[in-house]
Order: structure tokens, then C-alpha cells, then sequence
């Protein structure tokens, strides 16, 4: 199942954003149904998100976006559904023919979409249609349940006979007759193929040893004698860009992360940032296919791309919970990672050899997350009720509700309700 | 430091919380040097009673600390409890909107100082409430509802001991760090946390210094305060202090009464009914004796036993202790990932050191005297210590307790003290065959009141008293 994790990063001039900060806070105040970008009526887009990048040279638009299906369909979508909302957005930027002429604006767009460096994806595998279907299952199968109880259908019941209830119960609802089958997350050519890739490139990596361990033993040199004396944020995040950020948390189960940051100056820092991103992304595609990112559940899309130029790292995340708990996990379980990426951009906490300290120091990462994080102008979320847990369950549901299960599977099965 | 780090006065049952501002600075201050060698310390032994001082961002700025200086606070202490964002992650929505409280919120009078007086008894309590109000009196203003903890034992509203489950300072002797009377056991790695945990200027969790306020250097000409590390040219305010977290928790028990007794009720067409003990068990995760429901899922035995569990190797799936239990959800312990030490390690970085108490009177039926009637007003004063609001108070009441998906669940919070939704919320306890679902959880628990407040320590206090104007 394709599905597109990207942006579309334009230039705006100066003069156009009065403009678009006005359009953006119309679509911010309701994001699903708004007038300009009514994201609830593209079925296909799980999460978007417009940030506006500003006193980085000219001012960017970012546009984000995670849909079922490829970049190129999810933006054809939108300009035969949403052109004067796209006139509003991209007016003032250089060259746009228009949401009339359609092909022109679909092309505009397209060469300015920006492709992951390395990204997640925590609900492998599953559109926004199933998604959908699955929660309703999960609601259904719990009112059933609790009018069974109630009417004495639990009591004396064996585990066996439960799951036949609830397998009756939905074969009798023609609207859920598709919860008779499963389709996998993952085909297996497309296991396969990410699999490939990363073997591939370790046996690149490996082929070209004779070559790669002088280049990476003068480099370690040279890149501690630039860590030593690299720039790091000195003290607290400005108070007010703090609040305005947390003003904008914490309404729906899931909150949305975003940051513009400069990747430290030299040849060095921008060779490393692209090799890290590039096996961070290797890995990813094949470990990180259920649900999890490392040990961190939370994550239904992020990315990182570097725009402008290679100028500039953007990282977008859409996670569940608060901010808070998501740099919390991410200082525990992962820091290393983060760090091999991070580091290359400008006032990250000390770092040795890449990946070491660095985000490590809690308190101080903590710091420079804040004040490097952008302001996201408008976010939209297709489910603001699920977390990536109650969507890998109600699939785990869906997957069991038919399958063979011996006792051991059936109780398991049963304590996902 | 000041006693409220190492000890919660569990001798002195009696207390009385007043909330002051700060009438006349320059006698505040001079108030402030007199009774800083009296405040109670760490290092007191037997007193007859105990004073506690804690301040606000508000109340510091009214006694002269300067902007500069004001500036090194944290954020949640400048900005105070109540902002929209912080009301809607700590669950001060509709019953508890500051806008309804009794003292801290918008409507009422701002407040500059936490005055705490510990006594062994009532008639020692106004003897030595008489004798501060005379030593302070011109220089501070009491602004808020009288307010009275009492020690019952050990056991809160719901009817449930409590405070059993504390953060141990590591390398510090294991005092009563409760307000149990019971012999304390030695602390485990269930509890073992950095001393920056709650202390200022020590080594935290991430082995980095709590960093607390500094002053400038040459602000402290008498160096009554020790050097901040972190911040060349200024000496540390917050050494040996802490950040107070206090609010006041209205308990409904009739309510609370009614649903376990309905859910009790409704449990029992499967044919093996829960009792209405048992159901409030399930809510909280411990029995009433205090017992652990993951060491003994059956029945109360009695008395509190050991706290020295965990979840994961038992108990993932919660069958014993339910996900969303009260005391599981305040502490996961080695629950949260698959890795039980990484879960533990990182749980760990989020205690708070309680200090609260109950007020008003236990439900008695029928009632023998004023207070204990059902209508009565009555809950728990809720204190706790740390170095972080954020990572630390904050972050277990909106990631842990008022998390409507926390461990996996789908759409409820914390079934004791969670801000339940208007109609009623859900209670899942898993069972065999399958769970048994309660609907109709009522807010049990209202925010009526609530600050934060930075608790120096005792040099930091005489600095404060040397201010000038």
C-alpha cells in the first residue's frame, strides 16, 4: 500500500504574507471543513500541517502532507478540489499559473515537492479508509459485548464461546461484512524490496572499505575538532515562543512537532547529515514496520528533509501525547539516533563522535527542542481520537476476529476488548 | 533545607495553611530574617511544632527580588497554575475551572506566601498560630479560606491509606518518608531516585545539576549562598530548596460510594460478583489496608505488606492491577515498555515526593458531630516536591493519570481522580472470559484551589530577609 509522506516547500515574498497569515489562521480556526482547505474532504490525508518558515532569507511556505496513495494523486486531489484554496496559499509566490489551468498547477506543485531524507510511518500499511472501518469495528464489537453482559450472554461463558458470539454478531451486520477477510499490512515484495535496499547498501559500504575507512578516519578528526568548538544554545527558550507554542498543544490525543533549523556550515556537516538520513531511512524501512520506531510507540508520521537549498533540516512529527512525553521518550530510548541527525544543525547540545551526549542531556535538548521548534499555523488530524496503540489493537482485532486461534491466541484475542 | 523534604511531620497530625501576600515588603523581609533560624530544618529532631515558608513567583517579586534574578524561575512558576494550556493538560475543566476556585484562581486575591504551621494537637496548633499571627502581622496579609490538614492515620477519603509509595532520596537514610507510622523498610530500586529529583543544585536523574534561581554574585555581598556551577558569576537561591506543588482536591465520597456499589451491583449477573471493596480496589490499585492489588489480586490482607513490586513480569496484561488503576497510573514502574529495566529507568523520571493531607472530616454514618456528615466538605490537600514541574507533577497528571489512551486504553482516565466526562466515563477492569466494562464513572475528585511555589532553603531564606527594597 503506497502511501506519500512529503512537502511542498514555496517561496513567499514579503509582500504576500500579511495575506497568507490571514488565510492560514481562517484554517487553522477548522481545519477539517475551513474554507480554503477543507482537509476532513480529502479522504486520503491521514495528517497535514502548513508552517510558515520565516528569517531564513526569503519566508517559506511548508506544506505537509501524509495520504494514502502517491504524492503526485494527493496533489491532483487538491487542485480539482481545493484551487482557490491553493490561489490563496501559493498567490504571491513566484510562478504560479493558477488553480484554473490544471495540469499547470499540478506541475508547479510537483517540482516543488520536497521527498523524505528518512521518515516513519507507525500504522504501516493502513489507509485512512481502514483506519476508519477498523475503530467502528472496535466500537461495535464493545456494544455488543456490553449488551451481551447485561443480558446474561457472558456469564458461565468460555472463552471459545465468547469469540463465536462476537464472530455471529459480525457476520450478522452486512455493513461490517468486510471484517470477514484481513488484508496483510505489508505485501511481500514490499518487504523484500526495503530489505534489498539496506542489505544493498551494506554491501556497498562494504565493497568500498578499502576507500570508505580513510575518508571516515580523517573525517572523525576533523569533525571532533569542529565539536569541540561548535556553538550550543546559551540558556532557557524565549518564555512568549513557548507559550505560543503550548497554546496551540494538547487539544486532540495527538499533538504535531515542527522545526526549520540550519545545518552548521561546511562541506562536513552536510555530507554527514545526508548519510545519516540515508541510514536512518534503511533501517527504519525494515525495522520499524510495526508500529514502532525503536522503543517508541507514539509516532504515526515524521519526517526529515533537508530543504532550501540543503540549507536547512525540516523535521515534521505527528505524535500521540504531549510534548513533554515525546522528548521524554525520544531522551530515553533514542537519543543516540537523534543525535547522529541533530548534531549536524546549528546550537545542539554538546555532542562527541556524532551520536554521543547530545540529547542525552535531557534538560538542555529539552531547551534547544523549544526554541528551535516553528510554529505550526494549522494542523489537521483525520482521527483526533486514536493513538497509534487503539489502532494497531483494533487491527490486531480485526486480524484475530476469523483467524485460528488455539486457547492461548483466544485469550489474548479477548483481552484486546 | 527546609523539614518538608525529609520528613511529612506524620507526629504532628494537625496543620494550618495559610495563604498570604505580602503587605509591607520591608517588614516582610525583616519578618522573614526572624524567622528564618526558626523554620523547621531537616536536621531538627522532636519540635513541638513546625513552620514551613514557600513563596510564589509573585510573592518573590513582591519582596524585592530583582527582575534579573526573577528571571532565572522556571516558566511554570512565572506563569503560575493556572494559564489555558496548563488548565486543560492538569484536568481544570468544567467543575474544576480556576474560575470556580476558592483560592488561586483568577477571581480571587493573588497570593505571595505559603505559611505552614505543623502542630501535635489542636490546642497547640492555636497557640502557635497565635503567636505567628503576632510576629507577622503588619508585614503580611492572610488572603485565602482558612484551611486545615488532619493526619487520619494514614488513610484518605475514599477510605483507602494512602502515601505508601514515596521517591527515596539516594544515599539518604530512609526516615519516615511517609506518613505511615510503620517501621520503614530499606528502599528498593523501585524507589531510588538522584536527589536533584527534589532538590535543587544536586545531581538529577540525567546526572546533570537541578539548576534553581541564581542571583547575581555581587548581589550576595555576605555569600550567603553557595556558587551556581551552571552560571559563572551567580550564586544559587535554590540550593538545598524545592518547587511546591499544592491544591486543594475536593473528594465526593457519597459518590464514590454509589458507583462502586453500582458497579458492584451490576457485576454480579456474571455470577461472580465484585464487591463494592473490591470494585474501588480495581479504581485504585491498592485495597483499603493499602495492600498491593498486583502482590494480592484476591483479597485485602490486612495490613499494606511490601511495596517492593512491579507489573511487567506478572501483570502486563493487568488481570491483578488494572492498567488504569490509580496508583498504577501515578507510577508504572517497569510497566510502560517491553524492556522492564528501561521502563523502570524511565518512570523514574517522573516522582514527585508527596506531602499532602487530608481535610474535613471522614464520611461517618450516621454522624456523630459536625463535619462528618455526606453533604460535608472534605478531600485531600495535595503537596508534592520536585525539581521539574514539567517532567515531573505535571507530566504524570496530564501523561499518566488524565491520559484518556494511557497504556493502551481507549477513552478513559483515571477512574478516581480523572476529569470524567459530563454523561460519566468508563471503568474497564480486564477479566476472564473477557473484561468487564462500568460505565457511569462520576468526577469523584474537583480542583477547588491550587498554586505553585518555590520552598527555599534556609540560607536562601536569610538571603531573601537581606533584600533591599
Amino acid at each position: 500500500m503506497t502511501q506519500a509522506v512529503f512537502t511542498v516547500v514555496a517561496g513567499i515574498p514579503d509582500a504576500g504574507l500579511d495575506n497568507l497569515r490571514g488565510v492560514l489562521d481562517e484554517i487553522r480556526a477548522d481545519p477539517p471543513e475551513n474554507k480554503w482547505l477543507p482537509f476532513a474532504h480529502f479522504d486520503r490525508v491521514h495528517f497535514a500541517s502548513l508552517m510558515l518558515a520565516e528569517g531564513l532569507g526569503p519566508s517559506l511556505l511548508i506544506l505537509e502532507l501524509n495520504a494514502d496513495g502517491t504524492a503526485a494523486d494527493c496533489l491532483a486531489v487538491l487542485v480539482a478540489e481545493a484551487g482557490p484554496g491553493l490561489d490563496a496559499l501559493f498567490a504571491g509566490s513566484e510562478g504560479w499559473p493558477g488553480s484554473t489551468g490544471a495540469a499547470a498547477a499540478r506541475s508547479w506543485l510537483e517540482d516543488r515537492i520536497v521527498r523524505p531524507g528518512a521518515y516513519h510511518i507507525g500504522a504501516t500499511g493502513r489507509t485512512h479508509e481502514r483506519i476508519r472501518q477498523e475503530a467502528r469495528l472496535h466500537d461495535e464489537i464493545q456494544r455488543f459485548l456490553d449488551a451481551e453482559e447485561v443480558a446474561g450472554g457472558i456469564t458461565g461463558a468460555s472463552p471459545a464461546s465468547v469469540r463465536s458470539l462476537v464472530q455471529d454478531f459480525v457476520r450478522g451486520d452486512p455493513s461490517l461484512a468486510w471484517a470477514r477477510t484481513s488484508p496483510p499490512r505489508q505485501t511481500a515484495s514490499e518487504r523484500m524490496g526495503h530489505r534489498a535496499r539496506l542489505y544493498g547498501a551494506i554491501a556497498a559500504a562494504v565493497l568500498l572499505l578499502p576507500v570508505l575507512v580513510p575518508i571516515v578516519a580523517v573525517g572523525a578528526v576533523v569533525l571532533r575538532m569542529k565539536e569541540r568548538t561548535d556553538k550550543v544554545q546559551d540558556g532557557p527558550p524565549d518564555p512568549d515562543h513557548v507559550r505560543r507554542l503550548q497554546d496551540e498543544e494538547d487539544f486532540a490525543a495527538q499533538n504535531h512537532l515542527a522545526s526549520v533549523i540550519p545545518v552548521k556550515p561546511g562541506l562536513v556537516r552536510k555530507v554527514l547529515l545526508r548519510t545519516v538520513l540515508l541510514a536512518v531511512n534503511l533501517i527504519a524501512r525494515v525495522s520499524a514496520t510495526n508500529g514502532r520506531l525503536g522503543d517508541i510507540p507514539s509516532i504515526h508520521f515524521a519526517h526529515w528533509s533537508m530543504i532550501n537549498d540543503n540549507r536547512h533540516l525540516l523535521f515534521v512529527s505527528n505524535f500521540d501525547g504531549s510534548w513533554e512525553s515525546y522528548l521524554g521518550d525520544f531522551i530515553d530510548k533514542a537519543a543516540t539516533g537523534l543525535t547522529a541527525v541533530w548534531s549536524n544543525t546549528v546550537e545542539f547540545p554538546r555532542t562527541r563522535f556524532l551520536a554521543f551526549d547530545g540529547a542525552a542531556d535531557g534538560p538542555r535538548f529539552r531547551a534547544w527542542a523549544r526554541a528551535k521548534q516553528c510554529s505550526t499555523r494549522a494542523w489537521y488530524t483525520a482521527y483526533p481520537g486514536s493513538t497509534m496503540a487503539t489502532i494497531d489493537n483494533n487491527t490486531s482485532i480485526r486480524e484475530g476476529l476469523f483467524a485460528t486461534l488455539d486457547e492461548k491466541g483466544t485469550a489474548e484475542w479477548l483481552a484486546r476488548l | 533545607m527546609q523539614g518538608l523534604v525529609s520528613r511529612a511531620y506524620g507526629q504532628l497530625p494537625c496543620a494550618r495553611y495559610l495563604l498570604c501576600s505580602v503587605a509591607d515588603p520591608a517588614a516582610a523581609r525583616t519578618w522573614l530574617g526572624q524567622v528564618a533560624p526558626g523554620v523547621s530544618t531537616a536536621a531538627d529532631r522532636d519540635e513541638g511544632c513546625a513552620l514551613l515558608v514557600a513563596f510564589t513567583y509573585a510573592g518573590l517579586a513582591a519582596l524585592g527580588l530583582d527582575d534579573e534574578s526573577l528571571a532565572t524561575l522556571p516558566r511554570p512558576l512565572h506563569e503560575g497554575m493556572v494559564t489555558a494550556h496548563r488548565s486543560r493538560i492538569l484536568g481544570d475543566t468544567g467543575p474544576s475551572d480556576p474560575s470556580g476556585w476558592r483560592w488561586g484562581g483568577p477571581a480571587n486575591p493573588a497570593i505571595h506566601l505559603l505559611v505552614v504551621i505543623y502542630a501535635p494537637d489542636e490546642a497547640e496548633l492555636e497557640r502557635e498560630l497565635g503567636e505567628r499571627r503576632k510576629a507577622f502581622a503588619g508585614a503580611l496579609a492572610e488572603v485565602g479560606p482558612p484551611i486545615d490538614g488532619l493526619l487520619n492515620g494514614g488513610t484518605e477519603h475514599f477510605g483507602f491509606a494512602d502515601g505508601l509509595s514515596q521517591p527515596v532520596i539516594k544515599g539518604w537514610p530512609r526516615r519516615t518518608a511517609s506518613v505511615r507510622p510503620a517501621a520503614p523498610p530499606p528502599p528498593t530500586k523501585w524507589e531510588e531516585v538522584n536527589p536533584g529529583e527534589i532538590l535543587l543544585g544536586y545531581p538529577d536523574n540525567y546526572e546533570k545539576p537541578a539548576e534553581g534561581p541564581t542571583v547575581a554574585g555581587r548581589g550576595d555581598a555576605r555569600s550567603l549562598l553557595p556558587v551556581a556551577p551552571w552560571a559563572p558569576g551567580r550564586r544559587h537561591l535554590g540550593h538545598n530548596g524545592s518547587f511546591l506543588v499544592f491544591r486543594q482536591l475536593a473528594q465526593d465520597v457519597p459518590a464514590f460510594r454509589r458507583f462502586t456499589g453500582a458497579a458492584s451491583q451490576a457485576s454480579a449477573v456474571r455470577g461472580t460478583p465484585l464487591s463494592a471493596e473490591k470494585v474501588g480496589a480495581k479504581m485504585i490499585g491498592r485495597w483499603p489496608s493499602g495492600a498491593a492489588l498486583a502482590v494480592s489480586p484476591d483479597a485485602d490482607p490486612g495490613e499494606a505488606g511490601t511495596n517492593d513490586f512491579g507489573y511487567h513480569d506478572d501483570d502486563q496484561a493487568g488481570f491483578k492491577c488494572p492498567a488504569g488503576a490509580h496508583v498504577r497510573r501515578s507510577n508504572p514502574r517497569d510497566s510502560s515498555s517491553e524492556s522492564a529495566d528501561k521502563a523502570l529507568v524511565s518512570s523514574k523520571n517522573h516522582r514527585v515526593l508527596r506531602r499532602g493531607r487530608p481535610y474535613g472530616l471522614p464520611l461517618v454514618d450516621p454522624p456523630t458531630k459536625p463535619g462528618e456528615e455526606a453533604g460535608a466538605d472534605r478531600g485531600l490537600l495535595f503537596l508534592c516536591l520536585n525539581s521539574d514541574f514539567e517532567r515531573q507533577f505535571e507530566f504524570v497528571q496530564h501523561t499518566w493519570l488524565d491520559n484518556g489512551f494511557f497504556a493502551g486504553l481507549c477513552g478513559e482516565v483515571d477512574p478516581v481522580v480523572g476529569p470524567q466526562p459530563a454523561g460519566g466515563g468508563i471503568l474497564t477492569v480486564p477479566d476472564a472470559p473477557v473484561r468487564r466494562r462500568f460505565t457511569g464513572v462520576e468526577r469523584f475528585v474537583t480542583t477547588v484551589g491550587g498554586a505553585y511555589f518555590f520552598l527555599p532553603g534556609i540560607r536562601a531564606l536569610r538571603y531573601l530577609a537581606s533584600l533591599d527594597g
